[in-house]
């Protein structure tokens, strides 16, 4: 019998990694998955997108690390065209989306990509848009900033992270309910946008909340783009209580999602794995650490997220352009 | 600054000298690999950091982005081809001289001197810290776009006396930059082929544009290169001694001669690694330009004047604590490899403000201390690497040429796992190759695809500005900086055409001469 | 090739990178894209213009540079053979895979254009010298770095 230890106990080891591989459908995934970062190394979503994947080695996920490229340029466009152009369609090329600005690009530019060439898989923060202006502005309230805008129309500048991202798109509303026209200078990123404000070539901007929480003796928040306020900052009024019609559209919701021409069951069983991986407990800590708001959100509430931003952007970009 | 220096006692823990040990090697070889830039670096390396305590976390992190700076060098003088963008100027002499058999020369002037670019750094990042932030802050859209223009204007010097071809290949190089989607609405623009949609990134251009002519140019040598030529070659390298003995001594003590290169790379580094958007990319080559105009022998330059190593690598390293001054104090990242680094202190609940120097004071002090004595890990880490890796100089031209081709491939490949910057390398390469035999400097192109964002995006946006404020004039030709950066500008312009004109008639008169 | 020849052709090129340029220009680009690239080009057309005026002002001598020797003419075919294999390589990277068309690119350049005689011997050094440099790029980049370098056809 000895003899045979040694074989068997191996053909068993074998076996063993063989269930512990073949666990996603077709043996899914058999090599490290790539996540495509639209954005540039160190910036925001890079950086949490770095976070919320460290688990996926671990068995219990993917058993595979996910190893993240960046394809930064024109706000994420560059990214995801190439994600339809040339992702394989085994899987194991995902991309990280942001919404709104996926969906407003898809609406308003002419992108190689729709809304519905990408299937979301899992959603893991949630980023509201700030109003902010630097600690010595003259403003110090939302209508201080909307009276100036009223008595000088296009003088008054404000900046976010790009064109057509959440902080555009907050701009926007704000323009329209309230009545008034500024000039926007889109950016070319949230820490370019905060450095302009310092610097008081800029007058205010939208930026992402995480930004405005980690500065709090250089930024002046004066309102949040959400419907309800902030456990981060809970003395900030969002614009609604302000009287300014504004909902949640502009909101950055951050996520992995896959292009839809992958087969239908390594989409599902990717969303669960990626679902349980953002509510691991080592993200959860870590994400809370760095000041970044988790929201992890299923398949499901993000397909219906996707749908009803559409609707929404649709009727702010496509009405107002004419 | 006592106080920082006391924080040096963390190098009793064999942990964390152990740590600091392999980031160092890790750094210089991923600065080494064409492709790999300080930046991915930095951001691979970031997600490790989460196993560690904050201290070693950052000390590894800040070994790792001063020492892939410095290794960007070594490619650049053994095979000419920069491992990163700050290395560019390092090979307008380092290569020539690898070329002589003085490789291991221009290898210890890379490393000592990029340290103590670096310790100077780390100084002035200890002590002039909000000086420095404040300076920054004065740095708006037209003052950036004018110091792009001013980043055009040193190609005067970078031209070896074809001033018209220089300019017009930095001005070609911003052109190039312009295609795939513009900064503003993300509109297509130039895009004449399938794999320019994305745009043109900055590794394709290194590699293609140094990498390829490189090797065309060692095959159209290979007959000097090959069989008895090769073994002459090698005799003659072994005559002058592969690793003659003083040559550190002698590159230390030749500071006397070299003070005037030093002393104005340090304050070139100084001043532009803090204005926000320009970075490490551009500043070896202004200090290179601004060094060889204020040299005694300007014209030795380019053709293997150690100086040149000398000012690039000094002000490349001297970068890379300043760089860091807008990111602790205003939580505003300076380059991209700050924006990296940014993650490694967020990830231990480190925000970037006065916090960082009053609550979390202890580690910010740590860190820098780390960032001091990885200057000097670097320059050890840098000789012993360096020892080994000068025998590239023995391998054949023809493996040379194969190997080098498909490192480019790779290199190329990995930075997007895009097929699209492969081609991209080749197509530049082979077009920089036409452009080098009629004459057409390659540094000054390169110089521009680097340039060429940055101003455009800041003309844009200081324009949208301005329009809404007082004025394009107002805003772009008025105020301090700006005035300083035009008039340097203007006098740079008119220097490069008079030298080339004064070269003109002493050419000319000394042919008269002879007839 | 004489200096004035090269310069000559020198203004034909910039003529020529310029004018396709002008030609690519896109119908319309909106919020400024085609301020930047407008302005350049009017740059390199007045910078084109100011090369045809000096070269026209301070002519460069015609005389031609000496004759090549043969050894350089004789290379000279190795030079495009070199070239040809290298586009060749890039090109085929993607169908074949990185690993094989590296390799047999690596090997099969290396042997048919070298100047020494081919001995078994030598033969074997290079074989080995080959895979090992590509087992470093495949351990390198493949296990450590994790990248996913095209696949093609075979590994």
């Amino acid at each position: 019998m000895k003899k045979f230890a040694l074989p068997i106990s191996f053909a068993l080891l074998l076996a063993a990694a063989a269930v512990v591989w073949a666990k996603g459908p077709g043996g899914y995934p058999n090599a490290p998955i790539t996540l495509v970062v639209c954005y540039s190394a160190g910036a925001a979503t890079d950086f949490q997108a770095r976070i919320v994947s460290m688990p996926a080695g671990n068995d219990k996920y993917f058993g595979e690390p996910i190893v993240i490229v960046n394809k930064a340029g024109a706000g994420g466009m560059t990214g995801w065209n190439w994600m339809v152009d040339r992702a394989g369609k085994d899987g194991l090329t995902m991309t990280a989306y942001n919404l709104p600005h996926l969906v407003a690009q898809a609406l308003v530019q002419k992108p190689k990509f729709t809304v519905e060439s990408f299937e979301p898989l899992a959603n893991w923060g949630t980023d509201p848009a700030v109003l902010v202006v630097a600690t010595d502005s003259p403003f110090k309230t939302v209508d201080d900033l909307v009276k100036f805008a009223k008595a000088n129309p296009k003088k008054l500048t404000m900046n976010g992270a790009g064109l057509y991202v959440g902080h555009h798109i907050a701009t926007l509303q704000l323009q329209k309910t309230a009545k008034i026209e500024v000039t926007y200078v889109p950016e070319q990123g949230a820490a370019d946008a905060i450095a302009s404000l310092y610097s008081k070539t800029v007058m205010a901007g939208f930026t992402n909340l995480a930004d405005a929480y980690r500065a709090p003796d250089r930024l002046r928040v004066l309102a949040i783009a959400d419907l309800k306020r902030h456990e981060y900052l809970p003395d900030v009024a969002t614009l609604k209580e302000l009287g300014y019609d504004i909902d949640n559209s502009s909101v950055n919701f951050r996520g992995f999602a896959l292009p839809a021409s992958v087969p239908q069951d390594i989409i599902e069983y990717a969303a669960k794995t990626v679902e349980a991986m953002f509510k691991d407990p080592m993200v959860v800590s870590k994400m809370k650490e760095s000041g970044s708001p988790l929201n992890v959100m299923s398949r499901e509430e993000v397909k219906k997220l996707f749908a009803q931003q559409k609707a929404v952007l649709t009727e702010l970009l496509l009405t107002d352009k004419k | 600054m006592l106080e920082t220096l006391s924080y040096l006692s963390f190098l009793a823990d064999p942990y964390v000298l152990l740590v600091m040990t392999l980031g160092t090697l890790a750094g210089i070889f991923l600065g080494a690999m064409p492709g790999v830039s300080p930046t991915m670096a930095v951001a691979l390396l970031v997600p490790m950091t989460f196993y560690m305590d904050p201290r070693t976390g950052l000390i590894l992190l800040g070994a790792v982005y001063s020492s892939a700076v410095a290794g960007g060098g070594i490619t650049a003088i053994l095979i000419n081809v920069p491992g990163a963008p700050a290395s560019i100027a390092t090979l307008l002499d380092g290569y020539p001289m690898a070329k002589k058999g003085r490789a291991w020369e221009a290898l210890c002037i890379t490393f000592w001197y990029s340290m103590i670019g670096g310790i100077v750094g780390v100084l002035a990042m200890i002590w002039f810290a909000p000086i420095l932030a404040n300076f920054a802050m004065n740095f708006g859209p037209a003052q950036i776009f004018w110091v792009t223009v001013f980043g055009i204007t040193i190609i005067s010097g970078l031209s070896g006396g074809a001033v018209i071809k220089g300019l017009f290949g930095g001005l070609f190089g911003m052109l190039l930059s312009c295609i795939g989607f513009s900064p503003m609405l993300g509109e297509p623009r130039y895009v004449f082929h399938d794999s320019l949609t994305s745009g043109i990134a900055i590794v394709p251009v290194l590699v293609g544009m140094f990498a390829i002519p490189q090797v065309l140019d060692l095959a159209e040598n290979l007959h000097n290169l090959s069989g008895e030529n090769r073994l002459r070659l090698m005799e003659q390298a072994r005559a002058g001694g592969v690793r003659p003995r003083g040559t550190m001594l002698k590159i230390i003590l030749n500071i006397r001669h070299w003070w005037k290169t030093v002393t104005c790379s340090l304050g070139i580094g100084l001043v532009k690694s803090v204005i926000p958007g320009v970075g490490a990319n551009v500043v070896g080559l202004i200090a290179y330009d601004y060094s060889k105009r204020l040299s005694d022998n300007p014209q030795d330059w380019g053709k293997g004047e150690p100086q040149g190593v000398v000012a690039s690598e000094t002000a490349n390293n001297c970068t890379v604590g300043p760089a860091l001054i807008p990111l602790l104090t205003l939580g505003i990242p300076g380059s991209p490899t700050a924006a990296a680094l940014l993650g490694g202190l967020l990830i231990h609940g480190l925000f970037p403000g006065p916090e960082l120097f009053t609550k979390h004071r202890e580690i910010t002090l740590t860190f820098m201390a780390g960032l001091l004595a990885a200057q000097v890990f670097m320059f050890f880490g840098g000789m012993l690497i360096s020892r080994y890796s000068q025998h590239i100089t023995k391998v054949p031209a023809l493996i040379m040429i194969a190997a080098v081709s498909v490192c480019a491939v790779v290199g190329s490949y990995g930075v997007q796992n895009s097929m699209d910057d492969v081609l991209i390398m080749l197509g530049l390469g082979l077009m920089t190759y036409v452009l080098l035999k009629l004459d057409f400097p390659v540094a000054p192109m390169v110089l521009g695809v680097v340039l060429g964002p940055i101003a455009e995006v800041n003309f844009l946006r200081g324009k949208l500005v301005a329009e809404a404020g007082d004025g394009m004039f107002q805003f772009f030709f008025t105020g301090g900086i700006n005035i300083t950066f035009i008039i340097i500008c203007v006098l740079s312009i008119c220097w490069g055409f008079f030298v080339e004109y004064r070269a003109y008639k002493s050419k000319k008169a000394a042919a008269e001469v002879q007839s | 090739m004489s200096d004035r020849l090269r310069e000559y052709l020198s203004i034909g090129v910039m003529l020529a990178l310029v004018g396709f340029f002008y030609m690519q220009t896109p119908s319309e680009v909106k919020h400024g894209g085609s301020i930047f690239p407008n302005a350049l080009m009017g740059a390199l057309a007045f910078l084109t213009l100011l090369k045809v005026a000096v070269d026209l002002l301070f002519p460069k001598s015609r005389a031609a540079k000496q004759d090549v020797d043969q050894a350089t003419k004789d290379n000279r075919k190795r030079f495009w053979f070199i070239l040809a294999s290298i586009i060749v390589y890039v090109l085929l990277v993607e169908y074949i895979g990185f690993y094989v068309s590296s390799f047999v690119f690596f090997f099969g350049l290396t042997v048919a254009v070298q100047y020494e005689p081919r001995t078994p011997r030598g033969l074997a050094i290079r074989l080995a010298s080959v895979t090992g440099f590509m087992l470093f790029l495949w351990i390198l980049f493949t296990k450590v770095l994790l990248a996913q370098l095209p696949k093609g056809m075979f590994f």
